[in-house]
Order: C-alpha cells, then structure tokens, then sequence
C-alpha cells in the first residue's frame, strides 16, 4: 500500500491522468447498462475530446516550462551570443549561422512583456559580446498586459509585484483560457518578414546599454 | 578561531537536525567555527541548535563561533524593507544575542536601497557585526561603494571556472571581504577531469577539492563549502598545511570561462 502511496506522489500528473481515465472508462460503463449504444458513442466522443484537451494542454504546458531548462542552475547552457524574445520567428532568419542563442517565443508576445522576460534571463547571455534580439510585432508594442506563456519565466517576487498569482492558475490551462495561441505554439509556427529598427521603447535601450548588452529590435 | 573558511548549510547541506548537528560537529572538530546559512535554506534554526549542542560538548563561547545569516528576496518585498522583525526572529532561533554578519541574499533593485537602510540600523545598533550583499556584479559594486555605508562583505558565486577577477580586485582595493559560493562548483566535469588541476593536485599530495579551496584562500577569497559528509569536513579543513605557487594560482585562474551556476537575472530579475 505504500509502496503504491510513494508512487502516486512520485509521478502525480501521471497518477492524475490514469485516475482521470478510470472514472471516465467507468462513466462510459455506467452509460452502456444504464442506457443505449447511442448513449454510448457519445460519452465515447465526448470522453475522447476531453482527453484531447488534456494531453494537448499538458504538452503545452511542457512546450512553455522548456523554455526555463536553459536557466537551471544544472544546465550547461551559459553565455549565449543571442537571446531571442518575443513573436514566433526563425532564428536563422534573423541572427548569423553558427552562433549560440537561446529563443523564448510565444504567439503575439508584446513589448511590455518582452522586457520583464529580458530583466529575468539577460545573465545567460556572453558578458562582453551578448546581443539580444527582440522581436515584436508593431501592434504590441504599446500593450501593457501579461500572457500565461510569459508567467514561467517570472519569479514569484515579480508575479507578486505585477498581481499575476491568478495567471499562475491559468498557466496551468494555457488551452482553455489560450487556445488559439496554444496551437499556434505547438504547431510551432514561425512567422517571417521582420524589418529592423531602433527599439521603441527608451527604458529598454536604457536597460541593455547599462548592462553592456547589444539590442537588436525586429518589427513586423 | 580559522576564519579563512565557513561552513555552508545551503542546497547541497544536511536539512535534519541530527544530519546538520553531525557536520556541525564535524567542522568544529576540525576547526571551523564559521556557519553560514539562510532563510530559504531552511536550516537556521536546527543550525542553531546544532551550535548550541556543540558549544556545550566543546565548552565553547558564543564569541568563538561566527554566524551569518541572510535575508531573502521575499522578506524584502513582504516588508517592504523592514527587515529588523526577521532578524529578531532568526536571533531566537538561533539562540544568540547578536549575528556575526547579515547578507542581502538577492538585492532585487525594487526593495534594495530599503533594505540596506534597516541593515545598517542593525548595525549601529550592535545587533549585527558586519553587513553585506550577495550575488552582485561590478555594475552593482560601483553603485555600492557610493552609499554612506559600503557592504563589508560581498559574497559571489566564485570557483575556477568563473574567476570574478575584476570583482574580487575591487573589493580588495576598497577593504571588502569576499566570500564565495559553490567554490568547487559541485565538482564539475571540467574541474573534476582538468589536467592542470590533477597535475598539481598530484605535486602537492593534495586532492582537487583541497587545491581548489586552497587557490580560493591564496587569491584572497573565503570559501563557504559543504558537504554532508563528517569525512569530507575533515578532508577539506586539511589545506592549511600547504599553499599555491604563483605559477600554480595562474594555471588555476586560467581555467576561467565565466561559467555560472546560477543566473543572477533569473534569481534577482532586473539586477
């Protein structure tokens, strides 16, 4: 029994989604005794729409939290030539083959959120010849909101400081309150045509000039 | 009383009382009386105790032990930067009159400058010894040496693979002391596997987690190591016995490639 307890605890998504499989294999039980076959196909939809919905859900939730890997204290990855942030985009579209770089992309990111993003992870960029490279369509640039994609990536004191802690529930349900973005996400859809400019925004330059930090600004 | 080393209880610690009460013992056995420790360590009150325990088997004074202790991210932006009732708190549980030393843990820009004055408020009023800060880099250092009151500790993360030189020369050149964390770096491949550290390991009889901790006191550094090991405490205490040639301080140094553990911005977002 306890050996079956510390293994729930061990693997408690996996645990949920059995547990959650169960109940429905059983409603759709209950439905066939209790009513027609006609019932039946239908929980049977039903219960695989939902379980679509789960599994998509998890692996975009997996899809956003791998984004963090590179800041583990354990991951090897440190002092990068580029950090990428913001819109969807190739990478070798937009920076010179063969250099370093770490890409944090979420569908329709906007400015504002692009540089709290920046505030946290700059410190994995190279000290002396680290670029970063922002990549914001010109329609948010002045929107002044945060995404559930973005939550990962932010420490608790900035979620308490920007009164994000109900984002961090919907973090968990990127495609119930997300959906649209959530595919866009997975399917990994990479949008081209940037055109360079200077950065917009003032504080930004401000920001990266007093870290040393080179700042490429790409528009659409 | 050797100051050149502290003792950490920090991520790679003991947690339970009788784990950390046995490295405790282990360090003072060995002659380590300094402890350092946190909030989100979550140590500082079986540390405490631990002490306390030691101190009675060693008929050992308060003054012969040095205690530092932090405050955390999150107590600065709870408080706002009133910080003292965690300090009395930690006092309690500790068991002591005073802190030997108090660290600013992450110095999220937001709540710093706040923070820093309730530090130095402590100190005036003898409740702590000395103050300091962690986690920061030349940018903040050159900030921090135009308050009125200057840290009188810096603590960095610091091993061969991430020298900190220009840091470590400028707190030497302004009488601050530098503490480094994760000295052996967790004894990383690139360190465990280095042909220049094997080969004066070798030469000095010594393993490489000694000549590292050596090359840190040699450059002017204190080490704040751990391990959960009493034989690895007695290992490591042995490395006064001997000290680095210039030429082998160099080849160590030279290791560097600003490799970090932890991201400051990722740990104290917009530092």
């Amino acid at each position: 029994m306890s050996g079956i307890i510390s293994l729930i605890k061990n693997h408690k998504k996996k645990s949920l989604f059995c547990a959650l499989l169960f109940i429905l294999a059983a409603l759709i039980g209950i439905y066939i005794y209790i009513y027609n076959i006609i019932a039946c196909i239908i929980a049977c939809a039903v219960t695989f729409l939902i379980l679509i919905f789960f599994l998509l859900n998890l692996m975009t939730i997996r899809k956003v939290n791998s984004q963090k890997t590179p800041f583990n204290p354990r991951s090897a990855i440190r002092n990068v030539d580029y950090l990428i942030i913001g819109d969807m985009c190739d990478p070798n579209q937009l920076i010179p083959s063969g250099k370093t770089y770490v890409q944090l992309s979420a569908p329709d990111r906007n400015l504002m959120s692009a540089y709290e993003i920046l505030r946290h992870t700059y410190s994995i960029l190279d000290e002396k010849y680290g670029t970063v490279v922002f990549v914001i369509k010109d329609k948010y640039i002045n929107v002044e909101r945060f995404s559930i994609f973005d939550i990962p990536l932010f420490h608790k004191i900035t979620i308490n400081r920007l009164n994000l802690k109900m984002m961090i529930i919907k973090a968990n349900f990127p495609f119930l309150f997300s959906p649209l973005k959530s595919i866009k996400l997975l399917l990994g859809i990479k949008i081209s045509g940037w055109k360079n400019c200077e950065c917009p925004k003032k504080k930004i330059n401000q920001f990266c000039e007093e870290r040393s930090i080179k700042l490429i600004y790409y528009y659409k | 009383m050797m100051k050149d080393m502290i003792f950490g209880t920090g991520a790679s610690a003991n947690k339970d009382f009788n784990g950390i009460l046995s490295t405790v013992r282990a360090a003072v056995q060995n002659g380590i009386y300094c402890f350092d420790t946190a909030p989100s360590y979550k140590t500082e009150k079986f540390l405490g105790q631990a002490l306390k325990t030691v101190c009675q088997e060693q008929e050992l004074a308060r003054d012969a032990i040095w205690i530092q202790t932090k405050i955390d991210a999150w107590q600065m932006q709870e408080s706002n930067g009133n910080i003292r009732k965690y300090v009395d708190t930690v006092i309690d549980e500790i068991g002591s009159e005073y802190l030997d030393s108090l660290l600013i843990h992450w110095p999220i820009p937001e709540y710093f400058d706040n923070t820093w004055k309730s530090f130095v408020k402590l100190y005036e009023d003898g409740i702590v010894k000395k103050i300091g800060v962690c986690n920061v880099r030349m940018r903040q250092l050159k900030k921090l040496i135009n308050y009125d009151f200057p840290p009188q500790i810096v603590q960095i993360e610091r091993n061969p693979l991430r020298t900190c030189l220009d840091e470590i020369n400028f707190c030497k050149e302004h009488g601050i002391a530098v503490q480094a964390y994760s000295p052996l770096c967790k004894m990383d491949r690139r360190l465990s596997e280095s042909e220049v550290l094997k080969d004066i390991s070798e030469s000095n009889h010594k393993s490489i987690g000694q000549i590292i901790l050596r090359w840190h006191i040699d450059t002017g550094v204190t080490p704040i190591f751990t391990s959960r090991k009493p034989s690895r405490i007695k290992e490591y205490s042995e490395i006064f016995d001997f000290t680095l040639t210039a030429q082998e301080i160099a080849s160590i140094s030279d290791l560097n490639i600003n490799y970090k553990m932890y991201l400051e911005s990722f740990a104290c977002p917009g530092l």
